[in-house]
């Protein structure tokens, strides 16, 4: 498995990993982030605390690349799909779905932005936690961060598009009459 | 596993740190006891100086059963050239001295032929050496590991010379090392034959005047599996607990195989962003493997070059070095003096 290699990934890696993201050893902290994996990869877009979150993420971006290059027919690729993922039907979606949805791009796959604090809360026993929120990139839903400049879909605009391509059929039906 | 190139030793568990004795030409002793009185004037009155007919007395014939398994070596030069690889430590990479360190490597590789070769395999190494007649010494041994990264890149041989073990660390890149042949090139299961030295002895014996074995072209490189048997009675590190694919253990008492199972750390081989930490990845393989074909291309053409096919044509006749100069200043100086 320590064989598999893939590029330098395109999401901030620290130097060490957060080992203490939950109590109970090393294999808690994989069960941890099989759970949250599972979840993200499920519904493509998860908020929760920073510290798992942004330590899930780097697996996710690492399993999809490995995912890229080495293709669902490669044993040991398979093998570690098969460990990290714990419901086998996201398997399939990795490969039949988030493949050929990143294939021609390089970039990160995930997105992750940081959900404002409520300072003002304070529930006991609950310390106010930075939470963020990861998603999965080109997924289903609106975009978290309104892009201002699309006004394709405003009413002025829509009833203009439409009256263009009323006026273009009826040039080209005046047209076809013309050359018959 | 992938290769270690940590520098810090992999088998001295955390709190261990047993004081090795640091002991010139990095000669190593079994830790229990020092040598006894009549091996040393045996050394003392031996011509260690001339070849000899084999090396050990009461030499045994090595044993291998490289005829059970011919695999191939995946020829990603990551196992072929580990020296080229830096660190992959973040914070220990620096690109500049990289490209540097590699451009000094491949102007070291054009005088001298530095072969390919894998932890297992069998070297004979001479280097110069100001005290050894015909100034040179030569050193037949079995390749137990492969350390450092880049100029520093290390590997160690192991022999056993007169009934003591001789292990000697050179660095791949060091200049007085005059030549490298690889006499039997085959790989083992593992990356580190440390337990070699708790092994019979005839496991690590290798005659000075063993013929080099040719492999059939375009062939592999042979996967020795044998599995080397564990037999002395004092154990320099616990070799139970470090997953050696090549060894054959003795019956261990049930503690000492429990201890093992948690030592073991069951969750270590799937943890992908461990590993990823350790490796370099393919972008930056990519750059160096680039050098690599630039220079094996240069080398090429070196070799042709330097095969009396272009003749040198001298605007002044050749100097002999620090006379000229010398003569030079000498003139100079009588000239200013007058």
């Amino acid at each position: 498995m320590s064989n598999l290699s893939t590029r330098t990934l395109r999401v901030t890696v620290p130097h060490a990993i957060r080992s203490k993201i939950t109590g109970g050893g090393q294999n808690a902290r994989h069960e941890k982030i099989k759970a949250i994996l599972g979840e993200l990869f499920r519904h493509e877009r998860i908020e929760g605390y920073i510290r798992t979150h942004d330590e899930t993420r780097q697996y996710a971006e690492r399993l999809i690349e490995l995912a890229k290059k080495y293709g669902d027919q490669h044993v040991g690729t398979m093998q570690l799909m098969d460990y990290w993922v714990n419901d086998k039907d996201l398997i399939h979606k990795v490969f039949k779905v988030y493949v050929p949805r990143y294939t021609n791009t390089i970039g990160p796959y995930t997105n992750s932005y940081r959900l404002p604090i409520k300072y003002g809360e304070f529930k006991f026993p609950h310390i106010p936690r930075q939470n963020i929120v990861l998603e999965m990139k080109d997924n289903p839903y609106p975009r978290i961060i309104p892009d201002p400049r699309n006004y394709s879909n405003i009413l002025t605009n829509v009833l203009l598009n439409e009256a263009r391509k009323e006026y273009r059929t009826e040039r080209n039906n005046r047209n076809e009459k013309k050359d018959k | 596993m992938a290769l270690s190139f940590s520098t810090t030793n992999k088998f001295l568990l955390n709190n261990q740190q047993i004081l090795r004795s640091v002991l010139i030409l990095s000669v190593r002793y079994k830790q229990r006891g020092h040598i006894a009185d009549h091996l040393v004037e045996h050394h003392r009155q031996s011509a260690l100086g001339k070849l000899k007919n084999g090396a050990a007395v009461d030499a045994f014939p090595p044993k291998d059963d490289t005829t059970k398994d011919l695999r191939t070596t995946p020829h990603d030069f990551k196992y072929v050239y580990p020296d080229f690889l830096p660190n992959p430590i973040p914070y220990l990479r620096d690109r500049i001295l990289e490209k540097l360190e590699r451009k000094d490597m491949f102007r070291r590789r054009q005088q001298i032929d530095i072969p390919e070769f894998y932890v297992g395999s069998i070297l004979a190494v001479t280097s110069a050496d100001p005290y050894a007649p015909n100034r040179r010494h030569r050193f037949v041994g079995i390749c137990i590991q492969r350390e450092r990264h880049g100029l520093k890149h290390q590997f160690t041989l192991r022999n056993i010379v007169d009934g003591l073990g001789v292990e000697i660390s050179y660095e791949l890149y060091n200049p007085t090392i005059t030549k490298i042949e690889v006499l039997k090139l085959e790989r083992r299961l593992d990356e580190n034959l440390a337990y070699l030295r708790d092994a019979p002895p005839e496991y690590c014996t290798f005659p000075f005047d063993m013929e080099p074995v040719k492999l059939p072209p375009g062939a592999g490189v042979p996967l020795n599996t044998i599995q080397v048997p564990i037999t002395s009675t004092h154990w320099q590190y616990k070799w139970e607990r470090h997953d050696l694919k090549g060894i054959l253990l003795p019956s261990l008492p049930r503690s000492v195989r429990k201890a093992a199972e948690r030592f073991g750390e069951p969750w270590r081989q799937w943890d992908i962003m461990r590993q990823y930490r350790t490796e370099i990845h393919d972008d930056d393989k990519a750059e160096i493997y680039e050098d690599i074909e630039k220079h094996k291309e240069d080398l090429a053409q070196y070799r042709i070059d330097s095969k009396e096919n272009v003749k040198i044509t001298r605007a002044r006749p050749k100097a002999a070095g620090r006379k000229a100069i010398l003569d030079n200043s000498n003139r100079s100086n009588m000239s200013t003096s007058k």
